[in-house]
């Protein structure tokens, strides 16, 4: 149970900033040539989205978490 | 499962849409972060489109997603009385002590939506004319 708990809490970590990310990204688009913008927020969507899809694969939409078959 | 799906669809068309978006967003997760590292690992024009349309469909997935977690905030937000589906009588005294709660959610779910779609037309707007 604990151990789904943490799985589960990477996955909405994923899910959550992604949503946030995926907005900051494209808002801060027009900002050119600051690092900030063009290499650390997509680097973190990246993170965000590899926790959000691979966890969500394994557990979620493939039935082995909380979320489980629906 | 299909079954389940089904009645979810008659019984709460929104809430199969997020279902079916969520899921989506989940397998196209993947493809972004792949669109992303490619970007990052060796930018060029093509990496650079395939990164900034990745982004535009994870987005338009995350869309759905969005609007059920800034409606539920604002349900909890307004004690219920934003958006839920409770009696007409409890509904009326819950108002006459989180009336102004409500309004603000009313405006604030709109406001919210708002900044969300400003973000994609910024976006395209600056790759155009950038």
């Amino acid at each position: 149970m604990a151990r789904a708990s943490g799985v589960m809490l990477l996955h909405y970590l994923g899910y959550f900033g992604s949503m946030i990310l995926v907005w900051l990204v494209m808002v801060s688009s027009f900002l050119k040539g600051q690092p900030l913008v063009e290499v650390a927020l997509p680097a973190l969507l990246l993170i965000a989205s590899i926790l959000f899809g691979v966890v969500g694969l394994l557990h979620v939409v493939g039935g082995g978490g909380h979320g489980g078959k629906r | 499962m299909a079954v389940n799906r089904q009645r979810l669809r008659e019984y709460d068309l929104e809430g199969w849409v997020h279902t079916l978006f969520y899921k989506a967003a989940v397998l196209f997760s993947i493809i972004e972060a792949l669109a992303i590292l490619a970007y990052l690992a060796s930018p060029s024009p093509l990496t650079s489109m395939a990164f900034r349309v990745s982004t535009i469909i994870y987005w338009f997935l995350l869309t759905p997603s969005f609007y059920e977690l800034t409606k539920g905030f604002l349900m909890i937000y307004s004690r219920g009385t934003f958006m839920s589906h409770i009696a007409e009588n409890v509904r009326k005294r819950l108002l006459q002590r989180y009336g102004s709660r409500a309004r603000l959610a009313s405006v604030a779910l709109y406001a919210a939506i708002i900044l969300w779609i400003i973000a994609p037309i910024v976006f395209i707007l600056g790759w155009l004319y950038g």
